[in-house]
């Protein structure tokens, strides 16, 4: 099977690169031989945290795309991260000895207020994959103005710590947080998965979905929840990494094809080997500087994909 | 002849008020063994009818009026899946967003059928087994309706609703897959792989609404004109009124 023979030998590179991640840092070796738990602490649950990260971007980037019927969609372009980081510059302005905990939970809160009246809509009949698109654009605007709005009447050192949260940070990550991120993406895309046939046939669109007989609108309910989650998974922890929702899956999918229980596993291990990467030369290029996570993946990731746009695709 | 759905009364109104009637009163029926053609104007109802007749639209309240059945059931309530194993709608354009190959939208009816042994037959039918594997947006419209219709039969459907479903392909296409869909509708073949046994054909064409079919309907503002034997409800004062312009040409013709 097509889908097994890349998704194995991608797993592989995935475990590679979380050795790498452990293996390589601006902290001398001889400082950790002897404490294997620092290692964990200082590198593991980061690494652990860039996986989840990564593919629960990817898979939600590949579901909103398919809902709305628009390769442009991710949570970007819908407005649901200008929600987050509404929240996160609310909760950042607000200040206070939590600032790191508000500021998650503020990008969390922001998140789903902002796909909540994107669900209203999709569960209204007739509301097709375009006006909802519209519609998070729109959002989109009204959130980054009201981002700037909080940022101009505030000048509070709680609203710079959001800024470097809306660049993508991993920094921050503890090994309960990226186990139950980890756990949360697989579980959700797993979940997803068994409706794999019927997310094929919205490939086609919404008139030739509802042909075959697929209840369009509770598909919808349960994607737009399942991306919602996803994504906030993403946000509340690593605050906004751009690129990866939109990037993957298309390089998925021009590699296995459309298919959906080729492209979500898939989109898995790619989103995460994507976020490790970048988090890695993030740490690397410039130690002991740091560089955030998600300037690398916007950097690199658009001449990359740039450049495979370029080439025919594998498949069809 | 086994009637197989049954409308009555059906209309459907676009935002809920009375002032944007799509459809108002229609009643039709459809049989076993019958080719219909669906005969109006641009905008008269045709698409609204078919897709209401599939089920595809929903039955809000809000917005239909009537009811349906199949085979004496009612078909509103039904599960659309259920309803998708009988009947097919099949639309004039097939233009998704990310590229899909012809044997994936082929599989994509499978959902309805649940039998995967139709993609074989479906793929000969229409002439598509060298661009099984080619994605279809790099397919001519032609090509791409063959597609729709393939996906169609592997639904396993009973009534096909073609909405223009053959506008796009080449003449002898036109004519070839017209007469096969023709034959399984008539019965002929003895071992048919479909169970196709009517079709509604939606088409500006009159010539082939004649070759072709048993019956017509004529829609004309959301309303039924005429309906019954093709030669009856087409005839030369109801091609006068739905096409003031080219009726009397094509009535030279005829």
């Amino acid at each position: 099977m097509k889908g097994a023979r890349i998704l194995l030998p991608s797993i592989a590179v995935l475990v590679v690169l979380f050795g790498a991640s452990l293996a390589l840092g601006s902290i001398e070796w001889s400082e950790i031989i002897g404490q294997p738990s620092l290692l964990w602490e200082l590198r593991g649950s980061r690494a652990l945290l860039a996986v989840a990260v990564g593919g629960a971007l990817a898979v939600s980037g590949a579901l909103l795309q398919v809902l709305f019927s628009n390769p442009l969609c991710e949570p970007y372009t819908l407005g649901i991260s200008s929600g987050a980081a509404l929240g996160a510059v609310v909760a950042g302005s607000l200040g206070g000895r939590w600032i790191f905990e508000g500021v998650a939970l503020g990008s969390l809160v922001g998140s789903i207020l902002f796909m909540l009246p994107l669900a209203m809509l999709a569960t209204r009949r007739g509301v097709s994959g375009q006006s909802l698109l519209l519609a998070g654009v729109m959002l989109g605007f009204f959130g980054s103005s009201l981002v700037a709005l909080v940022m101009a009447l505030n000048a509070s050192s709680g609203v710079a710590q959001a800024l470097v949260w809306l660049l993508g940070d991993l920094s921050r990550a503890s090994s309960a947080g990226g186990a139950a991120s980890l756990v949360a993406t697989v579980a959700a895309t797993v979940w997803i998965l068994r409706r794999h046939a019927e997310l094929d046939t919205l490939l086609l669109g919404e008139r030739p979905a509802r042909a075959v007989g697929v209840e369009v609108d509770g598909l919808r309910r349960e994607v737009l929840a399942i991306s919602s989650l996803l994504v906030a998974v993403g946000v509340a922890t690593s605050g906004m990494i751009g690129f990866v929702g939109l990037m993957v899956p298309h390089l998925v999918r021009r590699q296995v094809g459309s298919l959906h229980r080729k492209v979500l596993p898939l989109c898995l291990v790619w989103g995460a080997m994507t976020v490790l990467l970048s988090d890695l030369l993030g740490r690397l290029l410039f130690a002991p500087r740091e560089i955030p996570v998600g300037v690398i993946t916007a950097l690199i990731g658009a001449p990359v994909y740039f450049f495979w746009l370029r080439g025919r695709p594998r498949h069809g | 002849m086994a009637e197989l759905l049954k409308a009555e009364k059906i209309g459907w109104c676009a935002s809920g008020s009375e002032s944007e009637q799509i459809l108002d009163q229609c009643s039709v029926s459809i049989s076993a063994g019958k080719w219909v053609t669906l005969v109006g104007p641009n905008g008269a109802g045709k698409s609204t009818l078919l897709q209401l007749l599939a089920g595809t639209l929903g039955y809000s309240r809000d917005h239909f009026s009537g009811c349906i059945s199949w085979r004496g059931e009612d078909w509103g309530s039904m599960r659309p899946r259920d309803r998708a194993s009988k009947v097919a709608y099949v639309a004039a354009d097939l233009d998704p967003a990310f590229p899909v190959t012809v044997e994936e939208v082929l599989q994509s009816g499978v959902f309805a059928s649940g039998n995967c042994d139709a993609i074989e037959p479906a793929l000969e039918f229409c002439d598509l087994l060298s661009l099984r594997a080619r994605s279809i947006q790099y397919l001519s419209g032609g090509e791409r309706q063959r597609v729709a219709l393939a996906r169609a039969l592997v639904q396993g459907a009973e009534v096909l609703f073609l909405d223009e479903a053959l506008s796009k392909m080449d003449l002898d296409y036109q004519l070839d897959l017209g007469a096969k869909l023709r034959a399984l509708v008539s019965g002929s073949e003895a071992r048919a792989p479909f169970r196709v046994s009517s079709v509604v054909l939606v088409s500006h064409d009159l010539h082939l609404a004649f070759r072709w079919a048993d019956e017509a309907w004529v829609l004309h503002r959301g309303r039924l004109l005429a309906a019954g034997p093709v030669r009856e409800a087409l005839s030369d004062e109801v091609l006068k009124t739905i096409y003031p312009k080219a009726a009397p040409a094509f009535l030279l013709q005829k």
